[in-house]
């Protein structure tokens, strides 16, 4: 991203809370457009190629999973990061939404002030991920408190080596290299074990609690997002 | 000769040989006929013996000769005899037992087919017979695929012969009327053959609907409540938090929280009423008098009075004096208040509201026509039910809470009444509420 402002857009059929978002987007330095539906927002994008989307579930003509599937389906728009705005009890949406390739989540009544941290975040993310992955055999996480060895199969936790089992380090190893990007379990169990496994996704959890245990005062670095799945801690969190 | 102990051992046996019906009743008597005729050693008396045992066995004792009652005899006979008469009782009670299971699944509405393990129908109630539209007299003996095509139905029953005989699930079948079924199968177990299938179907198409009618009915009411709290929540925190310079932008900040506070506790003013008018006693416990109609129309004229002038819509009355409605007062004028309040909202300025009061046998019809742009008759049927919206983003800036018509409708209801819409596209809509009719005004005079 250069000096230029990034541009927003907002997909939003209430106009008082995309109003409200553009407010906030504004405030903090970028540029924001307003549309109140899902199919306007197909055309904007295409047309426009906003830096950002922040994209309302739940839209009259065209829901906004369906938004979401169109943009990264198509290969245009497929790298533009999105932050969904749903409602609690609708994790459901939350899962699919992130595995169509969504970026992070509020949920109404959302807070002003958490949704443009996760804007920020997102955008900041945005420009690293545009970089190769890192080649380095080693991830340094934490202030070097957390150490992950791909090259020795290792992990050094607060300087002391963590016996992980092949899954818990390849859960922990996926999770580290996106942090703050929410995971679903289906994410993690094709990523570690690959898309053919026929592991329930609850078996997920029961790796996250032996890894977390054997993490020890470091366990907290790995987030449960309740209803979603999980993720890595970005070091700062959220006020919320 | 048989020694003596094993003739009792014998004896003993018949009288406690396993209650198997008629196989068990057959072995005592064979048993007591072999006895009998070893003791008297001749054929020929054998075979009379034989009758004459086997007649007093089963019907009468007395009819032995003397000679015939050797003790030993006598005591096997009559076990037999018990045994025969227990087991025809138990037969009879068998036949009763299965006249009865008989009547029970026929009697039953869930639809029960059995198999055999050719999956060929060994039988069907007459529930089966009604849901999958077959007949069970020519159905028996072929093939369940061959009687009924259903392919979700035929998966499922092979799906069950794979598993073993067990299978549960639901299915979605394409008949006359698509309906929903919960399917149960289980193995029908068979002494002579590999077991066979018991199918038991239950029709849950109602209770499906009312399931997802009151899933979207919880959605639409979450996202109703959620907007307004969502904007009350982050124009405050923004108002507070981060502060606004611009006096105007204020000023603006604060109407919409006004606007979403105001809108807020309408909807749950509305859903309170309209939980009041849902519960069962409410009917029973309704205040009701009898009032002229006019009363209503005039007192909810002078309330909607000033926002029909700031839109310059006329609104006219129609009313016959001496019509009398049976009513709970607050309730009919809300329901009115409601009709009237839509009316004079979707209506542009300087157009005319009639509201109109005409008699219509044991009803009496309260109208409101409008010149508004009416609504397309695909949403008629559904104008009534909650939260349901012709146009949304209309519905939104007019401010309405998306129950004022269910309300009015439930008032309707409650007295016995009820609704009734015809509209034109462009031209305007007249909804009616129609209550029942009063013949006396005794008693009005305690409405005060």
């Amino acid at each position: 991203m250069s000096n230029a402002k990034a541009q927003v857009l907002i997909v939003e059929d209430e106009p008082e809370i995309a109003e409200l978002i553009e407010f906030h987007a504004e405030r903090a330095g970028m540029q924001a457009r307003k549309v109140h539906s899902g199919r306007i927002a197909l055309d904007v994008i295409k047309r426009e190629k906003p830096d950002l989307i922040v994209l309302d579930l739940m839209l009259p003509d065209l829901d906004g999973l369906e938004v979401c599937r169109k943009l990264k389906q198509s290969e245009d728009t497929r790298t533009i990061p999105i932050v969904m705005v749903t409602a609690k009890g609708e994790e459901a949406d939350v899962v699919a939404g992130i595995e169509l390739g969504a970026d992070d989540y509020v949920t109404k009544p959302f807070s002003p002030r958490v949704l443009m941290a996760r804007l920020r975040n997102v955008l900041r993310r945005a420009g690293i991920a545009d970089e190769p992955a890192p080649t380095t055999d080693r991830m340094v996480l934490l202030d070097g408190k957390l150490i992950i060895d791909l090259d020795r199969h290792e992990v050094m936790c607060e300087g002391r080596k963590t016996d992980l089992t092949l899954t818990e380090f390849g859960i922990l190893h996926y999770l580290a290299s996106r942090p703050g990007f929410v995971r679903t379990r289906d994410q993690i169990i094709s990523a570690v074990h690959g898309k053919s496994t026929v592991l329930s996704s609850r078996t997920v959890d029961v790796h996250i609690t032996a890894l977390r245990r054997k993490l020890g005062s470091m366990a907290e670095c790995v987030e449960t997002v309740r209803g979603v799945g999980y993720r890595f801690s970005e070091g700062t969190r959220d006020e919320e | 000769m048989i020694p003596s102990g094993s003739i009792q051992s014998l004896a003993q046996a018949a009288a406690s040989a396993p209650a198997d019906g008629a196989d068990a009743a057959a072995t005592g008597w064979i048993a007591a006929a072999i006895v009998g005729s070893a003791w008297l050693g001749s054929s020929l008396l054998r075979a009379r013996s034989q009758r004459r045992l086997e007649r007093a066995l089963l019907d009468d004792e007395s009819s032995l000769r003397e000679d015939e009652r050797f003790p030993l005899l006598d005591r096997l006979a009559s076990a037999s005899m018990r045994r025969v008469r227990v087991e025809r009782q138990r037969q009879s009670r068998a036949f009763d037992r299965l006249a009865e299971i008989d009547r029970i699944l026929r009697a039953t509405p869930i639809a029960v087919i059995a198999l055999d393990h050719m999956q060929r129908v060994i039988s069907a109630n007459p529930a089966a017979e009604r849901l999958l539209g077959f007949d069970e007299t020519s159905a028996r003996g072929r093939l369940l695929q061959e009687v009924v095509r259903h392919p979700a139905l035929n998966r499922s029953i092979s799906n069950a012969f794979a598993a073993e005989g067990r299978f549960d699930g639901e299915l979605h079948l394409e008949l006359e009327q698509p309906v929903e079924v919960q399917i149960c199968c289980e193995p029908l177990q068979t002494e002579s053959q590999p077991p066979g299938l018991v199918v038991s179907l239950v029709d849950v198409t109602r209770m499906r609907r009312l399931e997802s009618m009151r899933s979207e009915f919880a959605a639409n009411v979450s996202h109703e409540l959620r907007t307004p709290i969502t904007n009350i929540k982050g124009y405050v925190e923004t108002l507070l938090q981060v502060g606004v310079d611009n006096p105007a932008q204020m000023r603006r900040f604060l109407e919409i929280v006004h606007r979403n506070t105001v809108r807020l506790s309408g909807i749950v003013e509305d859903i309170l009423t309209l939980a009041f008018l849902e519960e069962p006693e409410a009917k029973q416990s309704l205040a009701r008098l009898p009032m002229p109609a006019g009363d209503i129309v005039r007192q909810v004229v002078e309330d909607l009075g000033s926002a029909a002038n700031a839109k310059s819509i006329k609104v006219v009355t129609r009313l016959q004096t001496d019509t009398l409605v049976l009513a709970n007062r607050s309730l009919a004028e809300q329901a009115l208040a409601n009709l009237v309040s839509n009316a004079v909202k979707y209506s542009g300025e300087g157009t005319q509201v009639t509201i109109e009061v005409a008699d219509e046998g044991e009803l009496v019809r309260l109208s409101v026509e409008d010149q508004g742009p009416g609504i397309a008759a695909k949403h008629l049927p559904r104008i009534f039910e909650r939260f349901y919206r012709v146009d949304k983003a209309r519905a939104r800036t007019q401010g309405g809470t998306g129950l004022g018509l269910a309300i009015v409708k439930h008032i309707a209801t409650i007295h016995g009444g009820r609704v009734d819409v015809t509209s034109q596209v462009s031209q305007g809509s007249r909804f009616s509420l129609f209550l029942p009719r009063a013949h006396t005004r005794e008693g009005a005079r305690a409405v005060g």
